[in-house]
């Protein structure tokens, strides 16, 4: 079933880059090829192998169903879970500051991926949070976002 | 051009204490993060790019080289004791190492896969400091269309040996060409699929990409399957160390994979899966012991693991001269390159003598390092293998964000690298491998290169690419390589039952 949609996603891909494609001005006329010509090769290339991907996937038939038993077994509330984690962390980097976000950011996806013993995953991700911060932010030089409550260190 | 007077200077530069604190740190980060089961050598790198951006070119390369042979290191570990491949390439350990260990071994699997890579990487790099700056001399008269055959051979070559599906592969590939087209046209300053997004226009980054398809979609693949019980590491009991007959049992098989991984390596088409497995199958084929094979036996640990390391140090031949990457791990270093505005090719040799030599001197340290530091500190790492899953993916996840967001300092590459987190971990349920999506989109730019400056010289001519005779015999084995397996696969599937399915 998951070779089915992905294959289909992929001449849904090859259709929209064949579009944008066309989309792209050719270009002036001192230049042999434009920046036009590669992506339609590479879009049209892409349209006939995931044509055949798709016959070759719905041909699979019952011979799929073997390959698929992965996929069945997929604990979807588990990657919703880590999806919302991940966005959640990206938007509040910024505005939290990196240290608090990613403290919580850890002990939340430890939480999702079986961990029950909160407080000690909050600690680790204080330690590990903190330790990159001071690595990053006040030894290399990389800029990372302080937050609210700057440290006074 | 005298390679001993360069490679000298290469030792002086790299011999200096800072570089070789960078060399120890390298070493042991990469050996740290590549033992984490599920991270292979290129998800290694991947994340600890960042990490070498605050240091100098030199510097950062002589870690980097570190890193490589670490992480390399670390994945043979995983494999011996966990029996988890990091990559294709280690499988044919897992098939010997893992037996070895459960039958109370693992000390001496390790062992020869330390010794080995130590014996085949040497001897590689001493062959790599000879070749490199000959090849790097034909290199140079190579013509934008034979140079364009030629990345369609590596595609294809890459493509056919990785997973079980060429139209999976290509179309893997294919994509990771698409995505390496978004941005600003280097040439006209034309925005491509970039859908109005100002974001795109300095183009999709590989890093996001590489961060994205490796580590986090190896986290959302650990999130997916939580609920299936977890595979407990082997313990390490006895000393770490061969028995007499250990070493005479497998310095054969170092050599023999040597030989197999340096030339396949050292080729525009290799990667190191292919002699990995060839090597597993001749010393199966030679074994004294056959009955052994598939119970644990050392040759199937020595032979694969000497073939992986010198394949891995052949591919740089490809990747300094040409600037064609043949697999992930090359992919990872390409990328690296390309950060410090660095562009691997013909003129590497010329324009870079400092950072190339320093480059080839630290993969001797690099080598040597390894030895020092890692067999004595076995015992350490193994323990880094009973770390919760749960902490380690959270941890995996923290670093991956934090490599992203401090080279970019952008949350929208972040929430990039997520989605082709996401991505990679789709295509991975699908079974479509994702090497070639990186190797597309790192390669792709420079593709394009020499696609328009060949169709320039002929004036638009698009049979140059068939009427050189070079081009076209290039492009002909090219067909040959996929057309070929096709073939036996049909055959084969004709006359015989279908196969179990394969597990990832």
């Amino acid at each position: 079933m998951t070779q089915r949609i992905v294959s289909a996603g992929f001449l849904l891909a090859a259709v929209v880059v064949l579009v944008q494609a066309y989309a792209i001005p050719q270009g002036n006329g001192y230049q042999a090829v434009g920046p036009r010509a590669f992506p339609l090769l590479v879009g049209g290339a892409l349209a006939v192998v995931s044509v055949i991907g798709l016959v070759q996937a719905f041909r699979a038939g019952a011979g799929a169903g073997a390959q698929d038993a992965e996929a069945e077994e997929t604990h979807w509330p588990s990657v919703l879970m880590l999806v919302a984690a991940l966005a959640g962390y990206a938007l509040a980097l910024v505005p939290a500051g990196y240290w608090q976000a990613t403290t919580v950011f850890f002990a939340v996806v430890a939480r999702v991926l079986g961990s029950r013993k909160v407080l000690r995953d909050v600690i680790v991700g204080l330690v590990l949070a903190l330790a990159t911060y001071f690595l990053f932010d006040r030894l290399l030089g990389i800029t990372l976002p302080p937050g609210l409550v700057r440290l006074a260190i | 051009m005298d390679v001993l007077g360069n490679l000298l200077d290469g030792f002086g530069h790299a011999l200096s204490l800072q570089n070789l604190l960078l060399a120890v740190l390298g070493v042991t980060i990469g050996t740290l993060v590549g033992v984490l089961p599920g991270l292979g050598p290129a998800t290694t790198i991947a994340l600890l790019l960042p990490l070498t951006f605050v240091f100098e070119p030199v510097g950062a390369f002589v870690m980097f080289a570190g890193i490589y042979y670490g992480g390399m290191y670390g994945g043979s570990t995983t494999a011996i004791l966990l029996n988890i491949p990091g990559e294709t390439a280690s499988i044919p350990t897992t098939m010997e190492g893992y037996p070895m260990a459960r039958r109370g071994r693992a000390g001496a699997a390790l062992a020869t896969a330390a010794i080995g890579s130590f014996v085949a990487g040497t001897i590689s790099t001493v062959v790599i400091t000879f070749l490199a700056p000959g090849m790097s001399n034909i290199a140079k008269l190579i013509q934008p269309a034979e140079y364009f055959s030629i990345m369609v051979l590596a595609f294809v070559t890459v493509t056919s040996l990785m997973g079980d599906s060429i139209v999976r592969g290509l179309s893997s590939l294919l994509l990771g060409l698409t995505i390496g087209m978004v941005g600003i046209d280097q040439m006209t300053g034309q925005p491509r699929f970039a859908f109005g997004l100002p974001e795109l226009y300095e183009g999709l980054s590989v890093v996001a990409l590489a961060v994205g398809l490796f580590a986090v979609a190896e986290a959302v693949s650990t999130a997916a399957s939580r609920h299936r019980p977890q595979q407990a590491p082997v313990t390490v009991e006895g000393r770490i160390g061969m028995t007499r007959d250990d070493w005479r049992r497998s310095w054969k098989p170092w050599l023999r994979g040597t030989a197999f991984g340096l030339p396949i390596g050292s080729l525009p088409a290799g990667g190191a899966e292919l002699p990995t497995f060839l090597s597993y199958n001749v010393e199966k084929r030679l074994s004294r012991h056959k009955e052994e094979f598939g119970q644990g036996a050392i040759e199937g640990v020595a032979g694969p693991e000497a073939a992986n390391n010198a394949a891995f140090s052949g591919v740089l031949v490809p990747l300094l001269t040409l600037g064609i990457p043949t697999s992930a791990t090359a992919s990872m270093l390409l990328i690296a390159f390309q950060i410090y505005d660095v562009q691997p090719g013909p003129r590497l040799f010329d324009q870079q003598p400092v950072l190339v030599w320093t480059l080839i001197a630290s993969l001797y340290l690099g080598n040597v390092m390894l030895l020092v530091l890692n067999l004595p500190l076995i015992r350490v790492w193994v323990k880094l293998l009973s770390v919760p899953t749960a902490l380690l993916t959270a941890a995996i996840l923290t670093f991956a964000t934090l490599g992203v967001y401090s080279i970019s300092q952008s949350v929208f590459e972040v929430l990039i690298a997520y989605g082709f987190g996401l991505l990679g971990w789709v295509l991975h349920r699908a079974r479509y491998p994702v090497a070639p999506l990186i190797l597309g989109a790192v390669l792709g730019p420079l593709m394009e290169v020499q696609f328009r400056r060949a169709l320039a010289f002929s004036e638009g001519d698009p049979s140059v690419f068939v009427t050189r005779p070079v081009s076209l015999a290039i492009l002909l084995v090219a067909a040959a390589c996929l057309i070929g397996p096709a073939i036996v696969r049909g055959r084969a599937r004709a006359s015989a039952p279908p196969p179990p399915a394969e597990t990832p």
